[in-house]
């Protein structure tokens, strides 16, 4: 295991500030996924995005009907 | 087939609070793209725990630093990507956080505008490798939960988070 010296959040000093970290270097790749794993993980996200708020809706309701007029 | 829910299970016995970040979340908020490493985001006092629960899972952690941890995964899990925050970052995010759920379990997702203040930080990583699937990411939630890019909130944080000239350039993405 590749082991890192701790670095600071960098956005360190602000009360009302996510303080998020930054990696020393990219975090590494992971290892090739079995094709059935593949599979799995994209039909439960569908699954759980079809689950979710009907952003499309939202968008289109949002959209001011005056902005489409001739 | 559930493949999220052992992972989401074993964090809830345990315990640990934990927030769905990254790629998934960023789908989990309307931007469909393919994703498949799941990135979490725990409180640096959760970490001991986290890393128990998911080791007796079968993961293995490969890389780790104080604010990141990086498993493998066993046969039929995902590959998991954890964050590590201060608690009061923590707490803020899962305060605004959005609830979703996932392989009928349910999680927390940041809400819009932490999410997208995630992504522009990453950005700002010299080292950061994807900065173009950041880039639509970004794009992606902004145009998917109809956020105004000159709303005074989303643009102090692409201005605080995000590198420098990221207002500009999100506005020439965002056309």
């Amino acid at each position: 295991m590749d082991r890192q010296e701790p670095l600071p959040s960098s956005d360190r000093g602000s009360d009302d500030l996510l303080r998020l970290p930054t990696p020393a270097k990219p975090l590494q790749e992971h290892p090739p996924l079995a094709l059935k794993t593949m599979v799995a993980q994209m039909e439960a996200l569908l699954a759980a995005a079809n689950l979710g708020p009907d952003f499309e809706e939202a968008r289109l309701a949002a959209k001011n009907p005056e902005r489409f007029r001739i | 087939m559930p493949i999220y829910a052992a992972v989401c299970r074993a964090l809830t016995e345990a315990g640990v609070p934990f927030v769905v970040i990254g790629g998934h979340a960023v789908v989990l908020h309307g931007h469909q793209r393919n994703t498949f490493d799941l990135d979490l985001l725990v409180a640096e006092v959760s970490l001991a725990p986290v890393r128990a629960a998911l080791q007796g899972l079968g993961y293995r952690p490969y890389f780790e630093s104080e604010a990141f941890l990086q498993l493998t995964a066993p046969s039929f899990l995902p590959p998991l990507d954890v964050m590590v925050v201060d608690e009061r970052t923590f707490q803020q995010v899962v305060r605004s956080g959005e609830s979703r759920v996932l392989d009928d379990e349910q999680i927390l997702i940041p809400d819009a505008k932490r999410l997208i203040a995630m992504k522009l930080h990453a950005l700002k990583a010299v080292t950061r490798a994807r900065r173009e699937q950041d880039w639509a990411d970004i794009v992606g939630v902004i145009r998917a939960t109809n956020q105004a890019i000159e709303d005074t909130e989303l643009r102090e944080i692409i201005d605080r988070y995000g590198p420098s000239g990221a207002f500009t350039e999100l506005r020439q993405r965002l056309g």
